[in-house]
């Protein structure tokens, strides 16, 4: 049933961003070539150059349009599960947990392949489409384990870092929804009401690390820490902040999931 | 011959905030029976068909459907038509129908295709340019090419005009299982009234009645409709 919603979720997504990502693809690649002209020559007059500005300027601004458009749909199709479309996709004879876990895989992996694609679009705008000499050069040129556990955390901060940012969208459409009028302004501000506890949460939990700092010296983890070396080090703080974030954002989902199965109430 | 219950309501509430919908809904449905769900708007009977499909909590008491509450084994057996548009807009014919397939094992896809062409909906045809009146009968459509145990439908012949509810009816008798139960609501009752089996008379959140539609003439000497009038008289 997972692969099934997620076959249905792909098709109505790829049917609404990848047109917008092929024109935009071929605007960049327009743009590319507009430079590619006119940087090869130095007696075009101003108005040319201040066209060519201008075209960069949208080229860039449409980029960013292409991330906006799929963050934006896919926030839109979990909040349209909790208006009309829930009278048919919660009809389904489908887990609740699957609902979300499909909505949450599709964005992410959408989000993933945007920044790919921006990061593809970049190197044409620059003209340096197969060297991947700036974003990717870390991933061709690590080498050591030190480089690959480094590179292995951060994309695991990534995954969990867009799965945090799309369950705080979903548990504030959650909320939003507990509402019989006014949803969508329910949970536009149930976000930002998320967003200021979830800092006041980080604030209080970096002041008690640090207490646990300056009191670290009478504990027998001092101990502990100046006997691991710098890679084991970085493990495992990497490792332990890795686990709050999840933690976090299993929290979020599991709040989600349980106003969504005892307190649904669709439109 | 012993009859099966196949959908019951035991002691349901639900309230909106202050504003109670449902206060103690008590019945009991057959297999087999076609029941009609009347009441005057604001009785309810949205409320309670959302509880039963799954999509609404109830604040006390329960639902039966198949012996079970509302979950994933009841979605299996109930074929649910929402009182709205549900079908996305972005979708095609096309799409619907393999959505509906891929989903419920008890759907008849070689038969929902047909009553489709007899509408003249092309498979590719995009739902979102589909007059408002075609895709509420698509959506039927959907809804009855399911061989499901329980049948609820939710206003079906509401908002359409009497050509349209006239197919609207013959679609319904045509296609649903005669070993299942189908609970439909409507005020529209002259036109529903002599297909079938039994009322549920709901007011103000409870149930007023629950009756056969034979007894119900046998008794009063009055059709349904002509006992809805006087019953819900304002």
């Amino acid at each position: 049933m997972l692969t099934k919603l997620l076959k249905y979720e792909w098709k109505t997504t790829a049917r609404v961003l990848l047109p917008i990502g092929g024109g935009v693809l071929g605007f960049t690649l327009i743009t590319s070539l507009v430079n590619h002209l006119l940087n090869g020559y130095e007696a075009w007059p101003q108005v040319a150059v201040w066209l060519q500005d201008l075209l960069n300027v949208a080229t860039v601004l449409a980029w960013i349009f292409v991330l906006g458009a799929c963050v934006f749909l896919n926030v839109q199709r979990f909040y349209k599960l909790l208006g009309e479309q829930g009278y048919l996709m919660l009809s389904l004879p489908v887990p609740l947990w699957k609902h979300i876990a499909v909505k949450l895989i599709s964005a992410c992996v959408w989000t993933g392949i945007a920044v790919l694609y921006l990061i593809l679009c970049g190197n044409i705008l620059s003209g340096s489409l197969f060297s991947f000499s700036g974003a990717g050069e870390p991933f061709f040129a690590a080498r050591t384990v030190t480089d690959v556990t480094a590179l292995l955390f951060l994309a695991a901060f990534g995954v969990t870092a867009v799965a945090g940012a799309y369950l705080d969208f979903y548990l504030a459409c959650a909320i939003g929804g507990q509402f019989g009028q006014q949803r969508l302004l329910a949970s536009i501000i149930s976000y930002f009401i998320l967003g200021f506890l979830e800092q006041i949460l980080a604030t209080m939990v970096l002041i008690l690390l640090m207490f646990g700092a300056v009191q670290m010296d009478s504990l027998w983890v001092v101990g502990f820490v100046h006997s691991l070396n710098s890679f084991w080090m970085m493990v495992a703080v990497m490792s332990g902040i890795l686990l709050l974030v999840v933690i976090l954002d299993a929290i979020k989902w599991a709040v989600t999931q349980w106003l969504m199965t005892s307190r649904l109430n669709l439109v | 011959m012993q009859e099966t219950v196949m959908y019951e309501a035991k002691n349901l509430y639900k309230r909106y905030g202050s504003r109670a919908a449902l206060k103690g809904v008590n019945f009991a449905v057959s297999s087999g029976k076609l029941v009609g769900l009347l009441g005057p708007n604001g009785s309810g009977k949205t409320t309670l068909l959302k509880i039963s499909a799954g999509l609404l909590t109830a604040t006390g008491g329960c639902v039966l459907i198949g012996g079970r509450q509302p979950g994933v084994y009841t979605k299996c057996i109930t074929s649910y038509l929402p009182d709205r548009m549900a079908l996305p807009t972005e979708m095609r014919a096309a799409d619907a129908v393999d959505l509906y397939a891929d989903f419920y094992t008890d759907f008849d896809a070689v038969k929902a295709r047909a009553m489709l062409a007899d509408l003249h909906i092309e498979a590719k045809s995009p739902i979102g340019a589909m007059s408002k009146g075609t895709r509420e009968k698509m959506q039927l459509c959907l809804t009855m090419s399911r061989n499901a145990k329980l049948y609820l439908l939710d206003e079906p012949l509401g908002g359409v005009d009497p050509a349209a509810r006239e197919y609207i009816l013959q679609t319904i008798l045509r296609n649903y299982s005669e070993e299942a139960a189908l609970v439909l609501s409507t005020h529209l009752i002259g036109d529903i009234e002599r297909a079938l089996d039994e009322v549920i008379f709901l007011q103000e959140g409870t149930v007023l009645r629950q009756v056969g539609v034979d007894s119900l003439r046998e008794e009063t000497g009055k059709s349904v409709d002509e006992y809805f009038r006087e019953v819900y008289k304002c």
